[in-house]
């Protein structure tokens, strides 16, 4: 299928790339279907493209930039949900905010979506956890460390389809 | 809206598989029990919109990005190339953002 989008061009989805959230995001339910792209080649950052909504994506980014020991328990009904038995097959990527521009990253911890790397499937997941912030301010030392990856094991990145998504 | 008048331990049902129990009422503060299935996510509101503003705040953060300034947050410019990014200053220009904290309501209703 085709994306026309304002902001990453247009190019073709495959549907092995497609990730989908059977309940969409919290508060979101409408964008079901996305597709997660290179966002910069020196950025450790991904783009979680909506297919249903052109003109809706999301700066994503691995736990690792904004914190060393993200562990997080998985709701048991949200395992199940997305079938996900193996604790290998599970991704996780954290909603992030790009401030002023580019001067400030901040990710919501509290509230990371949870891929199955296998099926596919994601939910955005509530924690339990009124430690964990909803805009933890960016380790800059780990973003520079990650720089020019976006290493979510087993989900693949799409490389951008023509410039930058920036 | 619906107003419904319950007492300890009573419950109302919402379609056909939910139900809200009333488990304690101690001065403001109300304990409630819902059996929902798996699929019909429950949040406290508070919590819910925070998420979803921020989720709103991410997705329009991502429309006007500067990509200097953010390789520059990685330490990596052109001109110093970030071998040994821990021995880098932070780029210039960082501040951080509005802290607003989205969760004051939330913490003091818990326990």
């Amino acid at each position: 299928m085709r994306i026309d989008s304002r902001r990453v061009g247009s190019f073709e989805v495959r549907p092995q790339d497609l990730i989908e959230f059977p309940s969409g995001l919290v508060g979101l339910p409408q964008r079901r279907r996305f597709v997660l792209l290179e966002f910069d080649r020196d950025v450790p950052l991904g783009w979680l493209q909506s297919v249903d909504d052109p003109d809706f994506g999301l700066p994503v980014a691995e736990p690792a930039i904004f914190v060393q020991d993200y562990e997080v328990e998985v709701p048991r009904g949200e395992a199940e949900r997305l079938g996900l038995e193996r604790l290998e097959d599970a991704a996780l990527l954290i909603v992030t905010t790009i401030h002023a521009g580019g001067v400030m990253v901040t990710g919501n911890l509290r509230a990371p979506l949870l891929v199955n790397s296998l099926t596919r499937k994601g939910a955005q997941i509530v924690l339990e956890r009124p430690d964990l912030d909803l805009r933890a301010l960016v380790d800059p030392v780990a973003f520079a460390a990650a720089s020019g990856r976006l290493p979510v094991e087993g989900l693949g990145v799409v490389p951008a389809p023509e410039q930058p998504v920036g | 809206m619906l107003v419904l008048s319950r007492k300890r331990n009573e419950k109302i049902v919402i379609g056909d598989n939910i139900t809200v129990t009333v488990l304690e009422v101690r001065g403001d503060q109300v304990q409630l029990g819902i059996d929902a299935p798996r699929e019909i996510p429950v949040h406290r509101y508070e919590i819910y919109e925070a998420i979803k503003s921020v989720t709103e705040e991410a997705a329009q953060s991502g429309s006007e990005v500067d990509l200097e300034a953010l390789r520059r947050l990685g330490h990596k410019t052109p001109s110093k190339p970030a071998k040994d990014a821990r021995a880098q200053e932070p780029a210039p220009g960082d501040e951080p953002p509005d802290d607003s904290d989205p969760e004051g309501g939330r913490r003091r209703r818990r326990r």
